[in-house]
C-alpha cells in the first residue's frame, strides 16, 4: 500500500512529459504569401500571449532566427526621431496583462510617404518581413526589412 | 479544438510551459496539504514577496544568475517563518505579514532607486502576476525546474511518513523519536523552492492560490491525508494545464486564469461535497 502514491507520483510524471514531449514538429511550418515569400515563423493567427512571448523569445535568441521570414499581427505604432528626421515603425503586441508590450521595428518594402500613406497609430497591422540586424549608435537593433504590410481598409 | 492545441504545441515554448507548469502545480499541492494543516497557508503569499524582494536586489547587483541569490533568501526566510511559529514573541500570523509587506515594500522601494531598467513598472507587473514568464523560459531554466521538481516530488515521496507525523502532531512526533525540527527545516526548504519556482507561473501575488486551492478543495470531499494529498495533486495537475491551455488559446495572462479554474474546482468540490452530505449514508 505504501507505494502507491510513489507509483502514482511516477506515472503522472511520465505521462505528462510523454504527453508534453510527443509533439516535436517543426515550428515553422511554411507558408506561401500572395507574393511568394516563404513565411517561416507565422505569428498571425495565434494567440496574444503567445505572441508576445514568441517574440519576447526571438528578441533574446535572434541569432538563429536572422533571415528568416517572420509574419505577425499586432497594432502600429510609429515613432520620429526629430534629430535624426528618422521615423520608426513598428508591429507592437501587448501581453495579456497588458502592463507589457513587445514589437518589432519594420521597414515597408519599396517607397511610401509618412503618415499619408501609412496606417493610423493604433491601427491592427499584419506584417511580413525578413529579420535583420542593425547597429545605430553602438547599439544593435532588430527589424524586419522586405517588409509587407497589410491591414484593414489599407493596403 | 484539438487541431488548435496541436498547433501550439508545435511551439517549445508551449510545451516547456506545459512541462514547468504541471512540475510546479504537482510540487506545490503536495506542500498545500502540509503547509494548509499546520495553518501556514499565507506562507506562499510572504515567502514569494521575500523572492520578489530578493529579485529586485539581484538586478540591481546585475547577477548574471538571479536564482543563486533570490533561492538562499527564500530558504532563509523559510526557516525563520517556520521557526519564529511556536517560540517567539512574534508569532506565526505576524511574523509572516511583517516580512511579507516589508519585503514587497523594500523590493520596490529599491527597484526604483536603483534600476536601470526602461520599463520598471513593465518588470513588476510582470514579477506580481506573472504575465507571459512561464512561455519566455529558456531550456536551462526548463531544466533547472523540472530537476528542482523531481527533487521535492522524491524528498515528499520518501519523507511522506515523516511529513504525515509532523503535519498532525509534532509533540507526539517529537515523542515518538522524530527528529521534528529536522523536518520542519526540510518542509521550509522545500517550500522555498517551490515559491521560487512557482513565480514563473503565477507571480508571486498568486503563489498562494496554488498553494491553498487544490488542498482545500480536497478537503471538501476526502478526509484522509493520503486521498487528500492525491486528489490536490491530481486536482492542482488538471487546473494548471487547463488554466495554461485556456490563456494560450484565449490569450488571457497565465497566472489569473489558472487561479481563476481553481476557484471554479473549489465550487465544484464544494458542491459535491454537500450533495455527500444529503445523500443516505453520507459523511
Amino acid at each position: 500500500m505504501k507505494k502507491i502514491p510513489t507509483i502514482f507520483m511516477l506515472c503522472l510524471m511520465a505521462s505528462v512529459l510523454a504527453v508534453c514531449a510527443a509533439s516535436t514538429a517543426e515550428t515553422n511550418t511554411p507558408a506561401e504569401t500572395p507574393e511568394s515569400l516563404v513565411v517561416d515563423l507565422d505569428l498571425s493567427k495565434l494567440s496574444g500571449t503567445v505572441v508576445y512571448a514568441q517574440v519576447y523569445n526571438l528578441m533574446v535568441d535572434y541569432e538563429s532566427w536572422l533571415g528568416k521570414v517572420i509574419k505577425m499581427s499586432g497594432y502600429y505604432s510609429a515613432y520620429e526621431d526629430t534629430e535624426r528626421s528618422v521615423v520608426y515603425h513598428a508591429c507592437v503586441i501587448p501581453d495579456a496583462t497588458a502592463c507589457c508590450a513587445q514589437g518589432i521595428e519594420f521597414i515597408w518594402a519599396e517607397e511610401h510617404i509618412w503618415p499619408d500613406e501609412y496606417p493610423e497609430e493604433g491601427t491592427d497591422i499584419t506584417v511580413t518581413g525578413r529579420l535583420a540586424i542593425y547597429e545605430e549608435d553602438g547599439t544593435m537593433y532588430l527589424h524586419l526589412v522586405d517588409t509587407e504590410l497589410e491591414w484593414e481598409n489599407g493596403v | 479544438m484539438i487541431e488548435t492545441i496541436q498547433m501550439y504545441l508545435q511551439f517549445p515554448l508551449v510545451r516547456y510551459a506545459l512541462i514547468v507548469g504541471v512540475l510546479i502545480a504537482l510540487c506545490s499541492s503536495l506542500l498545500g496539504v502540509t503547509l494548509v494543516l499546520k495553518r501556514f497557508s499565507f506562507i506562499g503569499d510572504g515567502l514569494s514577496h521575500v523572492a520578489f524582494g530578493a529579485m529586485a536586489i539581484a538586478g540591481i547587483l546585475h547577477l548574471t544568475n538571479d536564482m543563486l541569490f533570490v533561492m538562499p533568501a527564500t530558504i532563509l526566510c523559510a526557516v525563520l517563518l517556520l521557526r519564529t511559529g511556536q517560540h517567539t514573541k512574534i508569532k506565526g500570523d505576524a511574523a509572516i505579514a511583517m516580512i511579507s509587506v516589508g519585503a514587497l515594500a523594500i523590493g520596490y522601494l529599491l527597484l526604483n532607486l536603483f534600476t536601470t531598467s526602461s520599463n520598471l513598472s513593465g518588470d513588476v507587473c510582470s514579477t506580481l502576476f506573472g504575465s507571459a514568464s512561464i512561455l519566455t523560459l529558456t531550456q536551462a531554466e526548463v531544466w533547472l525546474c523540472t530537476i528542482l521538481s523531481v527533487i521535492v516530488v522524491i524528498i515528499f515521496i520518501l519523507f511522506y511518513n515523516k511529513i504525515f507525523a509532523v503535519t498532525f502532531d509534532e509533540d507526539f512526533a517529537r515523542a515518538a523519536g522524530t527528529r521534528v525540527e529536522a523536518y520542519n527545516l526540510l518542509i521550509a526548504v522545500v517550500i522555498a523552492v517551490i515559491i521560487v519556482l512557482a513565480m514563473n507561473l503565477v507571480g508571486s501575488l498568486l503563489i498562494s492560490a496554488l498553494i491553498i486551492f487544490p488542498a482545500m478543495s480536497a478537503m471538501r470531499v476526502f478526509r484522509s491525508f493520503r486521498s487528500v494529498t492525491i486528489c490536490s495533486a491530481v486536482l492542482s495537475v488538471c487546473c494548471a494545464l487547463t488554466g495554461i491551455l485556456i490563456s494560450i488559446i484565449a490569450g488571457t495572462p497565465v497566472g489569473s486564469t489558472i487561479v481563476a479554474v481553481d476557484i471554479g474546482a473549489f465550487l465544484v468540490f464544494c458542491a459535491i461535497s454537500r450533495v455527500k452530505r444529503r445523500s443516505p449514508g453520507g459523511g
